[in-house]
């Protein structure tokens, strides 16, 4: 009984725009080596932040609050990371990885110069969305084509 | 030249989002629920933010991102869309009224209103199966603030504010206009959609396990979400990736994978038994039985106690609900209250009843089956976590729903088990916050003392149906009728057998044994107890409805109208199927306060509000009112009701003026004259025709 699963569950098509505006907008601040006050638009801001906030709850310790929609959440971003920028695939360095983006992402209100080791961060960063970009739009491609089963039913 | 490019064409995408707003705008209230109009409002207020953007980006010159960002708009159009069908299904010609009724009024009565304003549309679904869809959360899921509001008007700073924002300019704009009307409506922040499987929609006595959904609705309802279950039951529980690590010994990515396997379905698990146990809070020992009943339907006994999607077992999850309701204090523990009433037949065989359940839940079987698994399998783990959280679950739901009684049985209970004994609707005088769950708990009593045995003495294999249609038609008919009794007081026994006799009636009925029967005589009839061979009952019942020679009958809510388009003719041969055919006849349900209008020359089949329920000494005839007969309406042609009859009057209203006239459920319609026989009749020269305990035109 009942559909418990689908509170907070979303596919990669959920993040797809979102992903792709703020891997545009991380270009600008790699070829600037700066990131400005207004670099990232609020709205922008909170719904990267709703992604991110799923995945940090996710990767730090204890369980998180709605643990199928971090899990969910989790499992996307480490299919992206793995494909776009994992130097290995074991899960504590997907993590570690992962970390380091959610880490970058809540500095990215702060202005300033950024340092080498932030550039490298934030062109992972960069190119961990460009991917989840291409995966959310396989998953907007397939299930529309394909259409999806439980809407057949219901 | 080659015009071809790979960017889509954003009227096109309008056109779309305006197709569905003149979609959702074609809802009238004539034909769905208020819930499912609101529900309309909520999204037409994405639908046109969403037509907004689009002629936003329209207007300027569409770049690369404007594109994918009309992308993203048409898929909210998409999934919007698909929406639409909750709507459609919650029409009365889908969803029993009945059922939308007693889900409101158990939100009304259940909805801790800390947790926000509810509103709960219920609809039938083609897969066999109950569910819940939590909408706010699915529509909140779905906005992304920088698509939807990228300048920041309405200013939010969350997007969860976005959806109120939008709602409260859509009720500035309405109130310019509506204001005299005062249509404006606070926004409903708590949106749910139940649905029930559409194979089950006759299937009344089922309708308790829309309480388990309808827990769902105020589990994930509370404020702060999910605080309660991360600090509470998962420390309780200890499912963390150590533990995982440690219990089961695995290396880390191996724990990982597993973790991230059991974390969902220890969520799932948890949460399903929270919905049950509020479910038996709300409906009590009807959830119990229902849920009992509708699980032994899919899955055998005793199954395993969690299964691999993470849903507890049949067998699990009816040993945690059992052992929630013996652990509730009185009032509201049942075992105490029949155990009080011992003396009384059905108390004691409900006893029995349960008694036998609890063995079978006792029994170590699925136990003893989980023993063999290996000390270290994930399954096992699992289910440690759970058994251990179940004190802090039992703590969730007392906190979830505080301030907030439990179904209860009283004493009315056992008279609506007597009124369904002799085919009547289980009502009482009075009703309040828990006869909803009382009338499903009598009618369960009723199903398992009675109904199955009756079913089985039937020797007509067609007839053994009919028992369990019948009794789903009273149990709807009482809810139905629910609106119409005086609420907040101790229901009042006087439909049955107990009733007090009335003062200055005179007790003996056989002053006058034939011929018209009076005022004082219909009085004392309708005081004798139901098992009575003499006694008429009338449900429900109003004193000043009697007349001198007549009883005054009310208009019921449902209608049968003719689809003229499709039908070619009537026949009038018996076995005619046109009567009965939904190709040729329309039911539709008018509410309480709405108006039914009937056109000059037309003819539509009502009810009476009345169920009624004839002697084998009594007949009666249906007549008109003089006041509304002036005005051009007949009631009825055929105006004959024979000894034994039980059901509601189905009246042939016809329009024989040349003005419009307006009817409404509750107004005066007909009349009723009682007539003794000189001879009783008895056995199958009783009324039992195919009309016998009718609810609606047929």
């Amino acid at each position: 009984m009942s559909m418990t699963m689908s509170v907070g569950v979303v596919g990669p098509s959920h993040w797809s725009y979102m992903a792709k505006e703020f891997a545009r907008i991380l270009g600008d601040i790699l070829s600037s080596g700066r990131i400005e006050a207004d670099s990232v638009p609020n709205s922008l801001y909170a719904d990267a932040s709703e992604f991110f906030g799923l995945l940090e709850q996710y990767v730090s310790a204890g369980v998180p609050p709605n643990p199928p929609a971090s899990a969910n959440a989790y499992m996307i971003a480490k299919r992206a990371m793995q494909t776009a920028v994992a130097k290995s695939n074991h899960g504590a360095d997907v993590r570690k990885s992962l970390r380091e983006c959610v880490r970058f992402f809540r500095s990215t209100r702060n202005p300033r110069e950024l340092n080498g080791e932030e550039i490298a961060v934030a062109t992972s960063l960069q190119e961990f969305l460009q991917q989840l970009y291409l995966d959310g739009q396989s998953d907007t491609y397939e299930s529309r084509v394909h259409f999806k089963q439980c809407l057949m039913h219901s | 030249m080659n015009t071809a490019k790979s960017t889509p064409s954003i009227p096109a995408l309008r056109y779309q989002a305006s197709a569905l707003e003149r979609h959702l705008v074609s809802f009238a209230k004539e034909e769905y629920p208020a819930q499912a109009l609101q529900i309309r409002d909520v999204l037409l207020c994405l639908v046109r933010r969403i037509g907004d953007e689009l002629e936003r980006i329209l207007a300027g010159a569409p770049q690369e991102l404007d594109f994918d960002r009309a992308r993203t708009l048409a898929s909210y159009v998409y999934d919007l869309h698909s929406y639409v069908r909750y709507l459609r299904a919650s029409s009365p010609r889908h969803t029993p009224p009945g059922i939308q009724f007693a889900l409101a009024e158990l939100t009304k009565h259940f909805f801790p209103a800390r947790n926000g304003t509810p509103l709960c549309l219920v609809r039938p679904q083609w897969s066999y199966n109950l569910g819940y869809l939590d909408l706010s959360t699915t529509l909140e899921d779905m906005i992304q603030l920088h698509v939807l509001n990228p300048t920041d008007q309405p200013h939010t700073a969350e997007k969860r504010d976005l959806l109120p924002a939008l709602w409260e300019l859509q009720q500035q704009a309405k109130t310019a206009k509506d204001k005299a009307a005062g249509e404006s409506q606070p926004y409903p922040n708590q949106l749910a959609v139940l649905s029930f499987a559409r194979l089950d929609t006759d299937d009344v006595l089922l309708y308790p396990m829309l309480a388990h959904e309808l827990g769902h609705f105020i589990d994930y309802s509370f404020r702060p979400r999910y605080l309660h279950l991360k600090n509470e039951l998962y420390e309780a529980a200890a499912i963390t990736l150590q533990s995982v690590q440690t219990a089961l010994n695995l290396d880390q990515d191996s724990a990982e994978e597993c973790y991230q396997q059991l974390l969902p379905h220890a969520y799932i698990c948890l949460r399903e038994i929270i919905a049950d146990l509020l479910a038996a809070r709300m409906m009590g020992f009807s959830f119990f039985v229902a849920q009992a009943e509708y699980l032994k339907r899919l899955s055998a006994w005793p199954g395993r106690t969690i299964e691999p999607s993470g849903y507890p077992g049949i067998k699990f999850r009816l040993s945690i609900v059992c052992d929630y309701l013996r652990s509730l204090r009185p009032p509201y523990n049942i075992g105490d209250f029949l155990r009080q009433h011992e003396d009384n037949e059905h108390a004691a065989f409900l006893l029995s009843y349960l008694g036998g359940w609890m063995q079978e839940l006792e029994d170590d079987t699925t136990l003893r089956a989980a023993k063999k698994e290996p000390a270290n399998s994930p399954q096992l783990f699992l289910e440690n976590a759970i058994r251990s959280a179940l004190p802090a679950v039992y703590k969730i739901v007392d906190e979830v729903m505080r301030d907030r009684p439990c179904a209860r049985l009283t004493d009315s209970f056992f008279s609506r088990i007597i009124n369904l004994t002799h085919d009547l609707p289980p009502s009482c005088e009075s009703e309040n916050d828990n006869s909803i769950a009382e009338i499903f708990s009598a009618a369960w009593a009723y199903r398992l003392k009675y109904g199955e045995a009756r079913q089985e003495n039937e020797v007509e294999q067609a007839r053994k149906g009919l028992e369990y249609n019948k009794t789903c038609n009273l149990v709807l008919k009482a809810i139905e009728l629910i609106p119409f009794a005086p609420t907040g007081v101790q229901p009042k026994t006087a439909v049955n057998g107990t009733t007090p006799q009335r003062q200055g009636v005179p007790p003996d009925v056989s002053e006058r044994p034939h011929g018209v029967l009076g005022k004082r005589c219909l009085l004392a009839r309708m005081a004798l107890p139901v098992s009575n061979k003499s006694s008429i009952k009338v449900v429900p019942f109003k004193e000043a409805a009697l007349n001198p020679v007549s009883l005054d009958l009310r208009l019921g809510n449902w209608f049968s109208v003719a689809r003229k388009a499709r039908l070619s003719c009537f026949t009038i041969e018996a076995d005619s199927p046109e009567r009965t055919s939904m190709f040729v006849r329309e039911s539709t349900f008018t509410p309480q306060n709405e108006r039914f209008v009937i056109h000059p020359g037309d003819l539509v089949l009502g009810t009476t509000l009345e169920f009624l329920a004839l002697p084998g000494n009594v007949m009666a005839y249906v007549e008109g009112k003089s006041k509304i007969g002036r005005k051009g309406l007949i009631i009825a042609t055929a105006s004959k009701i024979d000894p034994g009859f039980h059901g509601v009057l189905v009246l042939e209203l016809v329009n024989a003026g040349t003005v419009p006239i307006e009817i409404s459920p509750g107004c005066v319609i007909a009349q009723l004259v009682f007539q003794g026989l000189h001879i009783p009749l008895e056995g199958d020269d009783l009324y039992h025709g195919e009309f016998y305990c009718q609810i609606k035109p047929m």
